[in-house]
């Protein structure tokens, strides 16, 4: 039987003193392609999540396995197979590097130097005009730059992107055009798109999993998600909802 | 706001600067301007007031103050720029490592530089020039023992603040090293901190340095060195106290200039200028 893309059994992450569960014996399971929206209240523990599956913190307990590999060993034989979209685009990027180094780094660690055709073509993927290939980051605006972090990490061609908050920090235009933008390059990426806002994890995402209390209380596909009687899917739901009729 | 510009815009750091490379340059250029041999002893010119001979007259030997001042500038920075670099290098490179490593390896130098700190620096020094004789040499390893860890602790702080940025956790998803890391993202952002913190303290060693010589543990006679000058100046102190005067002033304005020039590089790295 071949294994799901990737697997989380049992996972628990705790921070402070006296330590506060953030995580709580979480399991999930994903399988290759598609894009999944992880949505939850704040400080429900998801980018912990993220930062887990990413391989940057190490979980208290449980295991993390990509493709049946621990995460470790998956990462060393796929160099650039996973990647990530930070909310706070302005840190995600040194600042005394010009454009095209910036791309330059979202390549595989020990692979031929991308030429500037290579890069240039990365730009045209995410409609970023070559004239900005020289500019430095702050000689760009916010969706500028957002757009140079999405080409920075599909450049590699990811088979795992986590897009934490990734439009978060833009205007609803900016927003709009990312996440059109996301959809039209996912080809046979598997997206984990970590937001707090419903309808852009509806627009992106086929699937939704939503974190609750340390663990995943719910995961509806798109077409059941207004159908659903789950009481914690519902509460995000009519809080959403209650907003906009304020809005 | 780059440290160029912060220069060019605060008149009395450019001032400080030009001093200092002029300093700088009177001392590389000693061997050729200095108008007579600084080692030169002629009893019979001893004391001789300021002339057109002697712009800075001549000390307890007949030497020429002049020509011994612009040599012993050669002593003096030499050996406080040296110390300087090497100080920075013993504590930029393990510094700016833990702070990018985080984890096991920073508390450890964290703990190794608590205790190291626990002793005053300047006891320090002069306990290792003791124990290991009275030489430039020595003076300057003792400053390099007894400074290194302050070094090491400010640059793991710098170091953090750049590891803990999304750029950096970027890179580590994107599997890349810690020599890409410190490479790509620390060091670059890191020089001109490291930069500051050398300018503060060149001002800091020379004045260290000087010390040593001037209490006997640093250069030696004949050789000119601005500290060993003062103490020689020391004693004819009461027959010509304006032999303290060159010296003195070289040590107290070069160390001033390189203070003030930190302070104006500090200043111009602070968030929101």
């Amino acid at each position: 039987m071949t294994p799901p893309f990737l697997e989380a059994r049992g996972l628990c992450k705790s921070y402070g003193r006296p330590p506060r569960a953030v995580l709580r014996d979480l399991e999930l399971e994903l399988p290759r392609g598609g894009a999944w929206g992880l949505l939850g209240e704040s400080g429900c523990g998801k980018s912990t999540l993220a930062r887990l599956l990413l391989g940057l913190e190490a979980p208290d307990a449980g295991t993390i396995l990509m493709e049946g590999q621990p995460l470790r060993r998956w990462r060393a034989r796929h160099p650039g197979g996973m990647s990530v979209v930070f909310q706070d685009y302005t840190t995600s990027v040194p600042p005394q590097c010009s454009v095209e180094e910036i791309l330059a780094e979202g390549f595989p660690p020990g692979g031929p130097r991308p030429g500037a055709g290579d890069l240039h073509a990365l730009m045209d993927r995410v409609s970023l005009p070559r004239a900005l290939a020289r500019k430095r980051p702050h000689e760009l605006s916010g969706g500028q730059l957002q757009r140079v972090c999405i080409a920075r990490a599909i450049a590699a061609r990811p088979a795992f992107l986590v897009l934490d908050e990734a439009v978060s920090s833009l205007d609803t235009p900016a927003q709009a055009r990312i996440l059109e933008l996301l959809r039209d390059i996912r080809g046979d990426m598997t997206y984990l798109f970590i937001t707090h806002d419903i309808q852009a994890a509806v627009f992106l995402c086929e699937r939704l999993l939503f974190l609750h209390q340390g663990r995943i209380a719910a995961s509806p596909p798109r077409e059941d998600l207004f159908r659903t009687t789950n009481p914690i899917v519902r509460d995000l739901l009519d809080n959403a909802l209650v907003f906009e009729d304020g809005g | 706001m780059s440290l160029t510009r912060a220069v060019r815009e605060d008149r009395l750091g450019a001032c400080c600067l030009i001093f200092l490379l002029a300093v700088f340059l009177a001392a590389l250029l000693a061997p050729w301007i200095a108008p007579h041999d600084p080692l030169a002893v002629d009893v019979r010119q001893k004391f001789a007031p300021w002339s057109a001979e002697h712009w800075l007259g001549t000390d307890h030997l007949g030497r020429d103050v002049l020509s011994r001042l612009l040599h012993g500038a050669r002593a003096t920075l030499g050996f406080s720029l040296l110390t300087t670099i090497l100080t920075l290098l013993a504590g930029a490179l393990p510094g700016l490592l833990a702070g990018a490593l985080r984890g096991r390896a920073e508390a450890a130098l964290m703990r190794l530089c608590d205790a190291l700190l626990a002793f005053p620096s300047e006891a320090l020094i002069l306990a290792a020039v003791g124990m290991l004789g009275p030489s430039p040499e020595n003076a300057a390893l003792a400053c390099i023992v007894a400074k290194w860890p302050w070094y090491a602790r400010m640059l793991c702080v710098v170091a953090r603040q750049y590891a803990d940025t999304n750029a950096v956790r970027f890179a580590r998803v994107m599997g890349r090293g810690l020599p890409h890391i410190l490479r790509r993202h620390i060091l670059p952002r890191a020089a001109g901190e490291i930069v500051v913190l050398g300018t503060l303290h060149m001002g800091s060693f020379i004045l260290t340095i000087s010390a040593l010589s001037f209490l006997g543990l640093g250069v030696q006679p004949p050789a000119p060195e601005w500290g060993a000058m003062l103490g020689e100046a020391r004693d004819a102190m009461l027959l010509e106290p304006r032999l303290m005067l060159p010296s003195g002033a070289a040590i107290l304005l070069t160390a001033a200039a390189c203070n003030y020039l930190g302070d104006c590089l500090r200043d111009a790295l602070e968030p929101g200028r």
